[in-house]
């Protein structure tokens, strides 16, 4: 076989490792897998500080870990517990809750929960950032001290997660932070993994927190900002990463504004797309009353 | 109002059919071989070979998406007497003819918005200081306009042997074609690629040394 010449060699060099994909790239993708419930969960594309993090917060800081590869580390620097205790920054750490556990629970309801630890673990505390969350919002009195997150995998959760049972300690200051999504945790005692980056929000992150806006604003009882945000949502990013997220979020909006027609209209296209969309199942509870894809 | 009809659905994948991937249909041998992993190992190597195939920016998510897609709905049959990895290329290569079929008649490079590959984007992959990563981003665009300049069998080989640094046999088993043919494909190849480099640094006064 013939050779390249010194020329073209020195091109193919040079490009050789130029068409890798970047961590977003990786994360888009794997997104979408997972929307399609064919990869098991977010994980990975921070495998190494997710890592890191279960091995030095005993296990309870996977949950962060694992949901908080890209878009979400990046919007805060991910809320750790360490040893235990939950360590959360104001208005931050509800935010990145509320869509992990999205995900989480998708993947709960998909039935790969539970497996090991770590999976468990990782719901389990994406399931606590909900229910600060709610506390947040709803202001529901302050629990007494959290169950410590432990290790061990803990039950799959119910689809709607009951009222706040533990305010893990920690400050929670809902007062003040209601937007706050950019806001620095003030407490992040293990911030030492930090996947945060100074540079600007990639435009996953954009719709990320659009939808967690909203979604905070539904839980809190405010449907029509929701839909605004949703709506927002869609204009900007017609064919974002996570307009399936919109649209499930859209669905469950509807139907708390009483739209039902609407509702149903766009759980039946939500269905027969992403008929095993980790929020499907909630989609097909909802107001809309799917139970046939 | 739905805005769920996203670009995994705008790719047409209809004719990826199981068919299309071989139907020799063996129990896998090692049940280590977990969807997981495989995915893990190989989605740079399937991003980055899309690419060099020609999909474009704007499709790559989808096509890459597919190549997964068929894997995973695979995987439980694969026989494993080739490597995963080229059982995978073997995949990635119809899901982009597929593509190419029904896409663009030009190339995808030369047609491509401005900007995907920014600076900013490349150099958080590496370690590199600003300045080389704008001349990676030069030869990156350089080499994907020379690919494109060549058919698809020879591109497919060459993408293989000079990019993957596949050997012969492996390339055989990738495309599916005996050795003789790869050996013969591939000289056509870089053949093709010399010219097509010679064209583009006459045409661009572009020069990589």
């Amino acid at each position: 076989m013939s050779h390249l010449s010194d020329e073209s060699r020195a091109l193919v060099d040079a490009a050789r490792d130029g068409d890798e994909p970047s961590v977003d790239d990786r994360m888009r993708v794997r997104r979408r897998l997972l929307q399609l419930g064919v990869v098991a969960s977010v994980t990975t594309v921070a495998s190494a500080t997710a890592a890191a993090s279960a091995a030095g917060g005993a296990g309870a800081g996977a949950g962060a870990g694992s949901v908080a590869t890209g878009a979400a580390a990046s919007i805060a620097p991910a809320p750790l517990a360490a040893g235990g205790a939950v360590v959360l920054g104001p208005g931050v750490v509800s935010t990145f809750g509320a869509i992990a556990v999205k995900v989480v629970v998708g993947v709960a309801l998909l039935g790969s929960v539970g497996v090991v630890g770590v999976k468990g673990v990782s719901t389990y505390r994406a399931h606590q950032a909900e229910t600060v969350s709610m506390s947040h919002v709803a202001a529901a009195p302050p629990a007494h001290a959290s169950e410590a997150p432990a290790l061990n995998p803990l039950p799959p959760i119910p689809d709607v997660p009951p009222l706040p049972p533990a305010a893990p300690v920690a400050e929670a200051e809902p007062a003040h932070a209601p937007a706050a999504v950019n806001a620095e945790p003030v407490h992040t005692r293990s911030a030492r993994h930090a996947a945060v980056t100074t540079e600007a929000p990639s435009t996953t992150e954009l719709e990320f927190r659009l939808l967690v806006d909203a979604e905070k604003a539904r839980q809190g009882g405010n449907p029509e900002h929701a839909l605004r945000l949703l709506d927002e949502h869609n204009a900007r990013f017609p064919y974002g990463e996570l307009a399936a997220e919109e649209a499930a979020q859209r669905i469950l909006t509807l139907c708390d504004l009483g739209r039902g027609v609407e509702a149903k209209a766009n759980a039946r296209a939500f269905l027969a797309e992403y008929p095993r969309h980790p929020s499907a199942e909630k989609v097909r509870a909802s107001c809309a009353r799917l139970s046939q894809p | 109002m739905l805005a769920v009809s996203t670009a995994s659905s705008s790719f047409p994948a209809a004719s990826t059919g199981e068919d299309a991937f071989g139907t020799d249909r063996v129990e896998a041998t090692d049940p280590a071989l977990v969807f997981d992993e495989v995915y893990e190992t190989h989605f740079d190597f399937v991003w980055r070979s899309g690419r060099r195939l020609g999909v474009a920016d704007g499709a790559i998510d989808d096509v890459v998406q597919e190549t997964f897609l068929v894997v995973h709905r695979r995987l439980a049959d694969f026989e494993q007497r080739s490597s995963v990895k080229t059982w995978i290329f073997g995949i990635l290569l119809r899901v982009a003819r597929d593509y190419r079929r029904h896409t663009r008649r030009k190339s995808p490079h030369s047609m491509r918005p401005e900007a995907p590959t920014d600076p900013e984007t490349l150099s958080a992959n590496s370690e590199q200081g600003p300045h080389e990563s704008a001349a990676k981003t030069e030869a990156v665009k350089a080499l994907h306009l020379i690919l494109d300049e060549l058919d698809d069998e020879k591109r497919e080989v060459f993408i293989l042997a000079e990019l993957e640094q596949m050997t012969a046999p492996e390339m055989a088993e990738a495309l599916r074609v005996n050795l003789n043919t790869i050996y013969s494909r591939l000289r056509a190849a870089r053949q093709d690629f010399e010219e097509a480099v010679a064209r583009h640094r006459a045409r661009d006064q572009w020069r990589y040394r």
